[in-house]
Formats: structure tokens, C-alpha cells, sequence
């Protein structure tokens, strides 16, 4: 299991982000995390990540307190560093498994490997930063907007890595603020309101969620849309 | 024209007093020697040549052209107002020679540039990268793609410049600036998080590797140095240990402002003058100085992003 406990994370003079969130994620599967924007999504990613310093809580994985060098996190913006080539971007992450083919991958992918990154669409560089971080092959995975400037194909490419890295074990947590995607491949999706998460819904209670955020967007803006038009 | 006069006046307001001094002696020394190359006709063409070609260069290279492209609705007027402010020094220094059909030339050539356009797409291909380079010196392979052409002929430059006194450091020089243009840009928090280690290693692993490879660049042409003239050794091995001293300035300074992406990290007033120290004996402690400073700013600075790998 990985278990986040009372978590409490606030910014410098600012209100707190994460008020004692909790949390238990099943390993071995793939968890959703859904919030309106705002909520805290990213702020949890990057604290489960140690890029932020909880001020409270903690975050165990299989019992022990969770390591950085345990995950593998995409970020939702990815920047690389210009004049470089995809294939000397990839080359600077070590490979856990031997058998990360890469040039299986740009067959895959189609991208252009020998090619600058400046050169490359949203799309391309989101695949790039993909690869970079299944090719370590970390057992906790945090993907932050992964379906953001995917075309069709390559949504469901994703979705059937994402399913095929569950199967070979991987704790896989994903955001998305396209609803769609995240009950097309998660087990559990977790809603993030106000800094803590109120219910965690298995895959069939997915329509009650869906029913849950739906009812919260037309209290909180129909009458204001009613005003508007 | 009153934009650009409001962003000139921001620009000079922002700058520091002393800085201020500095580059109007920098200016004002370049436009006297410009009145003095300018005394015929011949040396006036030239002038005006060289300034529309630079113009030509800018006009094409500027990040803003598509912008400016889009949001003016004649675009043409806004470049030709911007080479028009560029070009007003040399159009007076002319017309003070009394060559005004060279200013009226170089207005002309400023308002033909103005009408041409950049292509929408470009790829970027940049000069090829020697096999022999690591890819984790990928700060040095991306500046090779960038400046490669400067690198390569500097180099040359040096090994040709061997045979008269002086050259071959100057040219050295040179290709040091160009060299350190390596480490202008932050790379990602994923590069960073790449070696898994704490900030104090991570540095140390960096300045070393980063170094060896300038060292196998630049020794040779300083052993080749020592033995055309010898009574000059001193030279060659003070300009190695100076220069050494400011790539690993240069390297520390940038984690001391790392932030993940940030572009043009070193742009300190402090490194240019550290890069002069090479050939100014009385600012040679100046790296040494900078880089105890940037090292331990540095240290502190990535302790805030590496801290979950001690």
C-alpha cells in the first residue's frame, strides 16, 4: 500500500494547500485524481514527489517511508533544454531493465530520436518526457496531465501502456481534467475538494462521482451562467 | 517609436549608476573610433554596409518577428522605426562627414529590410556534435549545436595563431566565452533528478566532468604554446588555472540561480568582469573569490531540490 497520513502542506504566508489530506492507494493499480481546479492536485503530486516539504504527515510505501528514487514523475508542462536531440535526452536516464528498446519506442511513438527538441510539437515533446520516465522503470509512477496534447491515437497508445504497466505491478497515479480519461483506465479515482479527499470511488461508483462533480459545477456556476446569457 | 523610447528609459532607469557610466564610455568611445575609421568615402560604404548587414541579421534572428507579425497591422513600420533607432548614431557620424547619400542609402536599406519576412517553420538543425562527447555533458554537446561553427574556428584559430606571440591565448580567450556560453541555461528538474544525488556530489561530479572536457580541448594548445616559446610558460599555465577557475565559476553560479528552465541563468555583471581577469593580472583573485561564494550559494540553492536524495 502506499499511505499518505494527516498530510499538511501550505505555502509561505499563504493558506494552507492540503489540510491533514489521507489517503490509501492500493499498489499495483492505477489511481485517478480528480478536483476542480485549484483544489491541490498538483500541489499533492509534487509533495508526494519531495518537491515540497509537507509541514505535517507522512507518506509510507510498503511500509516504509516513501523515497524519491521509488518514483517517476511527468509533469504537466515539460520543458527540455534547447539544442538538444531526443535521443541524448533519453540516453541521460539510466535504464533499470535492459530491455528498454528505444528504438522499439520511436517505432512506436513516431519521433523523430536524431531530431533537435526545439523542433518537435506538444504532442512529441509529451511522448518524449513519457519515455524518459518509463525507461527507468520506478515502481511508483506520477503522471500530472498525461493525455494534454495527445492526439487520438497516441491517447489510446497511453492508455494501453498505462493498463500493461499495471499488469507488470507498477502503483500508477494520474491526473487529468478530461474525466474520460482518467474512468477509462483507473481502478480508483480519488476527488481532492478543499485540501483533503472525502471519498476514494472504485470503478463502479465511477457514474456517482461523475454525478457528485456534476451536481457542485451547476450549483456553483448555474445560476451565475443563468445571469450571464 | 514612443514604445521603444519608454523601453529605453526603462532601461537606463533599472541600470545601476556605475553600469549606466560604463556602457556610455563603452558606447562613446565605439562611435568616436567610428568617427575616425569614417574619413572617406570608401570607409563610409563600409560602414553603412556592415550596419545593414547587421541589420539584415537581426531582422531575421529576432524572436519577436512573429508576434509583432500578428499584432501590428503594418509590421513593417515597427521593424522600420526599430532599425531606424539602431542605425541613428552612424546616419549622424555620416552626415557629420557630409556622406548624407549614405545615410539616405542606409534608410533606404532599413525600409527594404523592413518588408522582408521570416519563415514561419524553421528547423532548427544546428552544427554536428563530435561521438567523443559524453551525452551526460549535455550542456557542452547543446553549445556545440549552438556555437559550433564559433568553436571550431576559434579553435583552429589557435593552433594558427600559435606561430605569433600572443594569438594563440587570445584566440584561446575567445573560444573560453564561447565555451562558457555552456551553462547560460537551467535544465528541468528531470535532468537534475537524473544522478540521484545530493547537491554537494552532484557539483562535485559536474565541475569534473564539464572540466576535464575543456581541459582536453585547451592543453594541448598550451603544451604546444610552451614549447614554440618557452620563456612564456608562465603565460600559457596562469591562462589554464584562470580559465579552469572561471568554467567552474560559471557552472556553480548557475546552480546558485538554478531554477528548473530558467534561460540565461549567468548574466551577472560579476562573471564578465571574472572572465577578464585573464588578461587583467590585477583582477586574477577575482574567480577564486566568486567561485567560494557561488559554490556555497550553489550548495544551498540545490539542497532545496536534491535534499530527498542524502
Amino acid at each position: 500500500m502506499l499511505i499518505i497520513n494527516n498530510l499538511h502542506v501550505s505555502y509561505k504566508k499563504e493558506k494552507e494547500v492540503l489540510k491533514g489530506l489521507s489517503l490509501s492507494m492500493e499498489t499495483g493499480k492505477v489511481h485517478g485524481l480528480a478536483g476542480f481546479n485549484g483544489a491541490g492536485k498538483t500541489t499533492l503530486l509534487n509533495t508526494i514527489y519531495q518537491f515540497i516539504t509537507q509541514q505535517a504527515g507522512e507518506i509510507f510505501y510498503k511500509e516504509e517511508p516513501l523515497k524519491r528514487k521509488d518514483i517517476a514523475y511527468l509533469e504537466a508542462e515539460n520543458y527540455f533544454y534547447p539544442y538538444m536531440t531526443g535521443r541524448e535526452y533519453l540516453s541521460l536516464f539510466p535504464t533499470a531493465n535492459k530491455t528498454f528498446d528505444m528504438e522499439g519506442w520511436q517505432q512506436l511513438f513516431s519521433l523523430p530520436l536524431d531530431e533537435i527538441i526545439d523542433n518537435y510539437s506538444t504532442g512529441m515533446r509529451k511522448k518524449l518526457a513519457l519515455l524518459a520516465v518509463l525507461k527507468p522503470d520506478k515502481p511508483v509512477m506520477i503522471l500530472d496531465e498525461p493525455f494534454n496534447g495527445l492526439d487520438l491515437e497516441s491517447t489510446h497508445l497511453l492508455a494501453m501502456i498505462i493498463a500493461q504497466l499495471q499488469s507488470k505491478g507498477k502503483t500508477i497515479l494520474i491526473t487529468s481534467h478530461i474525466y474520460e480519461s482518467l474512468t477509462g483506465c483507473c481502478d480508483y479515482i480519488h476527488y481532492l475538494s478543499d485540501g483533503v479527499i472525502p471519498h476514494s470511488y472504485p470503478k463502479e461508483e465511477f457514474p456517482l462521482l461523475q454525478k457528485e462533480l456534476q451536481s457542485v459545477i451547476e450549483q456553483q456556476s448555474g445560476q451565475l451562467i443563468k445571469g450571464l446569457l | 517609436m514612443k514604445f521603444r523610447l519608454v523601453q529605453g528609459g526603462k532601461f537606463v532607469r533599472d541600470m545601476p549608476f556605475p553600469y549606466l557610466l560604463l556602457l556610455l564610455g563603452i558606447v562613446g568611445i565605439g562611435l568616436y573610433a567610428l568617427h575616425l575609421f569614417i574619413q572617406d568615402i570608401g570607409k563610409g560604404l563600409i560602414c553603412g554596409g556592415v550596419l545593414l548587414g547587421v541589420v539584415c541579421l537581426i531582422h531575421f534572428r529576432r524572436k519577436d518577428f512573429h508576434f509583432i507579425f500578428l499584432a501590428s497591422e503594418h509590421p513593417w513600420q515597427v521593424f522600420f522605426m526599430d532599425y531606424l533607432l539602431l542605425s541613428f548614431p552612424i546616419l549622424i557620424l555620416e552626415i557629420m562627414q557630409g556622406f548624407w547619400f549614405i545615410s539616405v542609402g542606409i534608410i533606404v536599406g532599413c525600409l527594404a529590410i523592413s518588408f522582408l519576412k521570416q519563415p514561419f517553420h524553421r528547423n532548427v538543425k544546428g552544427f554536428p556534435v563530435p561521438g567523443i562527447i559524453p551525452h551526460n555533458a549535455f550542456e557542452i554537446r547543446a553549445n556545440i549545436r549552438r556555437y559550433g561553427g564559433w568553436l571550431m574556428l576559434l579553435y583552429a584559430s589557435a593552433y594558427a595563431g600559435l606561430f605569433f606571440p600572443y594569438a594563440s591565448l587570445a584566440c584561446l580567450w575567445f573560444y573560453t566565452i564561447f565555451f562558457l556560453a555552456s551553462f547560460g541555461d537551467c535544465e528541468s528538474i528531470a535532468i537534475l533528478n537524473v544522478s540521484e544525488k545530493p547537491a554537494g556530489a552532484f557539483l562535485r561530479n559536474k565541475i569534473g566532468l564539464n572540466l576535464r572536457l575543456y581541459l582536453i580541448t585547451i592543453v594541448p594548445v598550451c603544451l604546444f604554446y610552451t614549447l614554440i616559446r618557452p620563456g612564456d610558460w608562465w603565460l600559457a599555465l596562469g591562462f589554464l588555472v584562470l580559465a579552469s577557475l572561471n568554467v567552474a565559476l560559471f557552472i556553480v553560479a548557475k546552480y546558485a540561480v538554478y531554477e528548473p528552465n530558467k534561460r540565461d541563468a549567468n548574466t551577472q555583471i560579476s562573471l564578465g568582469l571574472s572572465v577578464f581577469s585573464i588578461l587583467v593580472p590585477f583582477l586574477a583573485p577575482l574567480p577564486l573569490l566568486l567561485l567560494t561564494r557561488y559554490y556555497i550559494k550553489a550548495h544551498r540553492n540545490l539542497n532545496s531540490y536534491l535534499y530527498a536524495y542524502h
